[in-house]
This record gives C-alpha cells, sequence and structure tokens, in this order.
C-alpha cells in the first residue's frame, strides 16, 4: 500500500503500524483519537513522505523517516524537550509542532533542517534565546514561534533569512531594539512583534520590507505526491478532471513550477475537488487585524500584508518613512510609548484598512488627509495627547467617538466637543447655540457673585459693632435725605 | 435494470449525478468482470452489500454518498486483488474487517470522514 488515510473518524487505541505496509508513502491518521506511543514497526518506513498524526496523540519519537518532507504533531498534548532525533528528518520543509506543551531550547541540531520552509513552533513553552541554530534555515518562507517564552533580542543573524515571508514572534519576552537588520528581510508581507518587550525607536529603515501583496504564490506544501509517482494510474485519480485543466493553467504562471500542484487557489477554486493533498496541507497563517485574529490561507494569504507591534515598550516618534508602505493592509503600534505626531506620509497608505494608534502618547492633529484612505475600515486613536479637529468625511464618518476618547485636546462633531475659533472650518450648525451656553453661564456667575457680596457684607456688619453703627447711620441718613428730597418734590 | 446484461462491462461510471437508492450490490453481482466502478458524488443510501463469491474488482470509488452500517468482516477475501478502494464522506460505522490487511495489491486506501471506530492493532501486522 502506498497511501492509507483513515483520517476524521473515531479510531483509537495505538497507532496500528504496519509491519505489512513496507512501501507506505502517505499516511493520515489526523483527527481521531489515537493514543499511546508509535510502534516499533513504523521505524521502517523511511519511505514515508507525509506523516500527518496532529490532533491525536503522543509520538515519543519520530527520528528514523529520513525521507520526510512534511511533519505535522499539532494540537496534542506533547510535553517536554524536541528529542535530538528529530533532527535526523533532515528533509523535512514543513514541521508543524505548535499548540503543544513542549519546552526547554530548541535543540542545536536544527541547524540540519537546510530544506525547512515553514516552522510552526507557536503556542508551546519554548524558552531561551531565539537560538542562532535557526539561522541556517535559509530556505524559510514561514516563521511562527509566538506564545511561548523565548527572551533576548531579535537575534541580528534574522538577515540571513533572506526569504522569509512571514515573521510571527508575538508573546514572547523579546527585549532590546528592533535590529535594523530586521529591514534585510524585504520580501516580509506579515510580521507580528506584538505583546514583547522590545524598547527604543521604530527603526526608519522599515520602509525596505515590502509588505507587498503576492498573486499566485503557491502557500501549499505536501511536497510532490504526483511528482514523484511514476504511476500514471494513480495521477488522474488523485486529480479529477475538474481540477486538471486547472492545474494544467498554473503551470504557465512564471516562476511558480514549483509545487503547483497543490497550488492553494485550487482549493478555494475548486471546492468539489477534495483529492489528498491538493486542499489538504495549505499553510495558514494567524494574525490580528481589525482587532481580532483570523487566520489566513490559501490566496487570502497572498492578498494579506501586516505589521503589528503593540503592546512592547516603543518610544520615539513614528518615522514618516512607514508612510511608504502603500501595500499594508494592517498597521498596529498601540500600547507603546510613541511620541510625537501623525506623519503625513500616512496618508500614502492607500491600501490600509486598519490602524490602530491607541494607547500612546501621540500629540499633534490628525491629518485631514487622511480622509484619502479610503479602504480604512478601522482607525484608533484613543488614549493619546492628539489636539485639534477631527476629520469627519469620506471614511471617518464611520468612526465614532470610542476612536477618540482619552484625548483632552480633540475636538468636533463626533464627540460633542465644539472647536474654538482658531480652527480652520468651525462647524457653521453650531454657532447658535455656543453663544446660548455663554450667556447661561455669564447669568449664573452673576446671581453667583451678588449672593456671595450680600452675605459677605452681612458677615462683616454682624463681626464688626463700629463698623455695624457707621454703616446704619449712614443708610438712616441717605433714607432721610431721600424722604427729605420726596416731601419736598411733593409738597412743594 | 439493463446493466443485468451487460456481462463483458469492466467499467462503469456513474459519478457526479443524483442518483439515490440503496447501494446497487446487485452491479457487483450480475458483472462478473467489472474492474472499476465509480459511484461517488451521487446519493446512494443502505448498506455496501459484497458479492457473494470472489469479484475481480480492482477499483472501487463510492464517496460522498450516504452509504453506511459496518464492513462486512469479509470483504478482503471478497475483493482480493482491488487495488483503489475511496470509501470516504459515508456513513461507515464501526470496526474495521481484520480481512482488510489481507488485501496484498492494495496501493490506496481512503476512508476518511467515516464514523469508523475500534483499534487498529491486529490489521495492519
Amino acid at each position: 500500500m502506498r497511501l492509507l488515510k483513515l483520517s476524521h473518524n473515531s479510531f483509537h487505541g495505538h497507532v496500528p503500524l504496519l509491519s505489512k505496509l513496507a512501501r507506505l508513502r502517505w499516511l493520515y491518521l489526523n483527527n481521531n483519537s489515537f493514543s499511546g506511543e508509535i510502534e516499533d514497526g513504523v521505524s521502517n518506513k523511511s519511505y514515508l513522505n507525509s506523516l500527518d498524526i496532529s490532533n491525536n496523540m503522543i509520538p515519543r519519537w519520530i527520528g528514523s523517516f529520513t525521507e520526510l518532507s512534511v511533519l505535522s504533531l499539532s494540537k496534542n498534548q506533547l510535553q517536554g524537550d524536541i528529542p535530538n532525533e528529530l533532527c535526523n528528518l533532515f528533509s523535512l520543509n514543513y514541521l508543524d509542532l505548535s499548540e503543544n506543551n513542549l519546552s526547554g531550547i530548541l535543540p542545536y541540531c536544527f541547524d540540519n533542517f537546510k530544506y525547512m520552509k515553514f516552522l510552526y513552533l507557536q503556542k508551546n513553552a519554548f524558552q531561551g534565546n531565539i537560538p542562532h541554530a535557526l539561522s541556517q534555515l535559509t530556505q524559510l518562507a514561514s516563521l511562527d514561534l509566538r506564545d511561548n517564552n523565548f527572551f533576548g533580542n531579535i537575534p541580528q543573524w534574522i538577515n540571513r533569512l533572506s526569504k522569509l515571508r512571514v515573521l510571527l514572534l508575538a508573546g514572547n519576552k523579546l527585549t532590546g531594539p528592533i535590529p535594523i537588520y530586521v529591514c534585510e528581510l524585504e520580501h516580509v508581507k506579515i510580521m507580528d512583534l506584538s505583546h514583547n518587550w522590545i524598547n527604543e525607536t521604530i527603526p526608519s529603515c522599515i520602509n525596505n520590507i515590502s509588505f507587498r501583496m503576492v498573486e499566485y504564490e503557491s502557500t501549499a506544501i505536501g511536497s510532490a505526491a504526483v511528482e514523484y509517482d511514476d504511476d500514471s494510474k494513480d495521477k488522474i485519480q488523485y486529480y479529477e478532471n475538474t481540477a486538471i485543466a486547472f492545474i494544467f493553467r498554473m503551470d504557465f504562471v512564471p516562476g511558480n513550477t514549483f509545487h503547483i500542484f497543490y497550488n492553494s487557489s485550487l482549493s478555494l477554486n475548486h471546492p468539489s475537488v477534495d483529492r489528498y493533498m491538493i486542499s489538504y496541507e495549505t499553510i495558514d497563517v494567524e494574525f490580528r487585524t481589525k482587532s481580532y485574529y483570523l487566520s489566513y490561507k490559501g490566496n487570502n494569504l497572498n492578498l494579506m500584508t501586516g505589521l503589528d507591534l503593540s503592546s512592547n515598550n516603543l518610544s520615539g516618534s513614528i518615522p514618516p518613512e512607514i508612510g511608504e508602505l502603500r501595500e499594508i493592509i494592517a498597521l498596529n503600534l498601540s500600547c507603546n510609548r510613541l511620541s510625537g505626531s501623525i506623519p503625513g506620509t500616512f496618508s500614502n497608505l492607500i491600501n490600509i484598512e486598519s490602524l490602530d494608534l491607541s494607547y500612546n502618547n501621540l500629540s499633534g492633529a490628525i491629518p485631514q488627509n487622511l480622509t484619502d484612505l479610503y479602504s480604512l475600515a478601522i482607525f484608533n486613536v484613543s488614549y493619546n495627547k492628539f489636539s485639534g479637529t477631527i476629520p469627519t468625511t469620506m471614511q471617518f464618518a464611520n468612526f465614532d467617538e470610542n476612536n477618540y476618547r482619552g484625548n483632552s485636546d480633540l475636538c468636533g462633531s463626533v464627540i460633542n466637543i465644539i472647536c474654538n475659533h482658531t480652527s480652520i472650518f468651525p462647524p457653521a450648525s453650531t454657532t447658535q447655540h455656543q453663544t446660548v451656553v455663554d450667556m447661561e453661564s455669564f447669568y449664573w456667575s452673576c446671581a453667583a457673585s451678588y449672593v456671595s457680596v450680600i452675605i459677605g457684607l452681612a458677615i462683616i456688619l454682624w463681626v464688626n459693632s463700629h463698623w455695624c453703627r457707621a454703616w446704619f447711620h449712614y443708610v438712616d441718613l441717605c433714607i432721610f435725605y431721600c424722604f427729605k428730597r420726596c416731601f419736598k418734590n411733593v409738597f412743594h | 435494470m439493463e446493466l443485468f446484461l451487460l456481462f463483458y462491462l469492466q467499467l462503469l461510471d456513474l459519478s457526479h449525478n443524483k442518483l439515490s437508492g440503496n447501494f446497487p450490490s446487485w452491479l457487483l453481482e450480475n458483472n462478473t468482470k467489472l474492474e472499476t466502478l465509480y459511484l461517488m458524488n451521487n446519493s446512494f443510501t443502505g448498506t455496501l452489500e459484497l458479492p457473494s463469491f470472489k469479484h475481480g474488482l480492482l477499483d472501487l470509488q463510492i464517496s460522498n454518498n450516504k452509504i453506511g452500517s459496518q464492513l462486512q468482516e469479509n470483504i478482503g477475501k471478497i475483493f482480493p486483488i482491488l487495488n483503489y478502494v475511496n470509501l470516504s464522506k459515508n456513513s461507515f460505522e464501526g470496526i474495521l474487517p481484520s480481512s482488510i490487511g489481507e488485501m496484498q495489491t492494495m496501493r490506496t486506501m481512503d476512508l476518511s470522514d467515516n464514523n469508523f471506530s475500534g483499534e487498529l492493532c491486529s490489521h495492519f501486522h
């Protein structure tokens, strides 16, 4: 047998392996209830090309599948260190150990993985520095170390991973500045460094990174089930008629000959095609935009770009060069200590859909030309020190007061605070309302001062009897002269 | 029902239609020369009843129907030279017959997306 797929059933017990099946190359046991260890029989299966036992069980060792190119052990209860034997799998180009309880430092022998393209270690308890061994994985396209306990600086050798497209280091304890070497990762389109302790300023060279959408880039893996299979009958069976035309069409896209059979757009466009690896092992990447994490895969991933530096200790001003990232869709700089103003260059971010600058020390006015950003769906500047008038035209008509909270000097109709006369465009409709408010406070202050003068006078007279007598004497005199004059006028 | 008469029928592909009713086991019973049977993406129900004799079927693809219940224990003996079987996306349940391990020529077996259960210890040794 060459292919055995038992996924999505309710099998339990030990994994049956599989001494009769010496030629097995694709084995799918995912989404069952297997438990226990892999029996020794499996260790003879050195032809095995893909092994998916995710969502299943606790495998102790793996090391003898030296031809394995895909290994997914995600969402198990795996504990302890990664065994050094794993490094024997030097053909791996996809390794997913995410969402386990793995801990310890990554083995030094990780530098064996010369062909690794997709490395998913997120949501474990790994610790230590980001190991230097990773600097040897020069084919890496996607690195996800989120939600571990990695500490230390973002390594300077990061620039050696020059093919990186997705870099996710969020949710660790990384410190120090963002090294300028990050800027050499020019192909990166999604970068998430949020929820760390990164400080100092955002490097102004960040515009060297493309954050560019790609079209027709395969994000799928699974190595070549068909390319290497000499049996043409299998080839036709794996890919039904509907798919074949499309597969061959894909062939003509320049620079896209590798792994074309698993191109992710296939699964999007042909949901009915559900043959082994076509729609199966597509990469997906989690990224937060519009304030929640979404999982991007296939063509959606190709079209997604974003930079998330939120929840760090970044200070200084926002480099105006960020405005040159014309294809960026999501930009989150919230929860830092950034100061200065929003660079005017931000009006060049014509594809941006989500811009979050909340919880910083930013000041100055919100540039009126941000209304040119037609795609903007999320805009949050709350809890800063912004001042001036809030734009209300175009997209900005959609943003309510929650996006402006905690800025004492902002004004505009959105937050019901009237801008003073120095503002460039005072809202005409509220002028009358403004005078009414002034008169009201005037009346109140008059009444208050009148009352306080009376009370003060009474207290003085009550305290000092000499003044009291003098005062009433004076009053008597006044009354007397008044009456006298009145009588004179009346009876004269 | 005319298919009864096609004694020499080798390949039958009725896939991607809206056929319903019980799984047509009589096709196998009556067409002893049948090698390839494609019934995927229909609405067949009932059970996968096997012929009463050893059958030379090579390729059986009945995925995405509503065929259910347990696989017959002697399936490995009835189809000794089957080399491609796809039963995925049906309603099969229960344990796998141990005779599956006897299908020496099997190359590809897809049983995914069913309700199979039980252990697999003895099947592939």
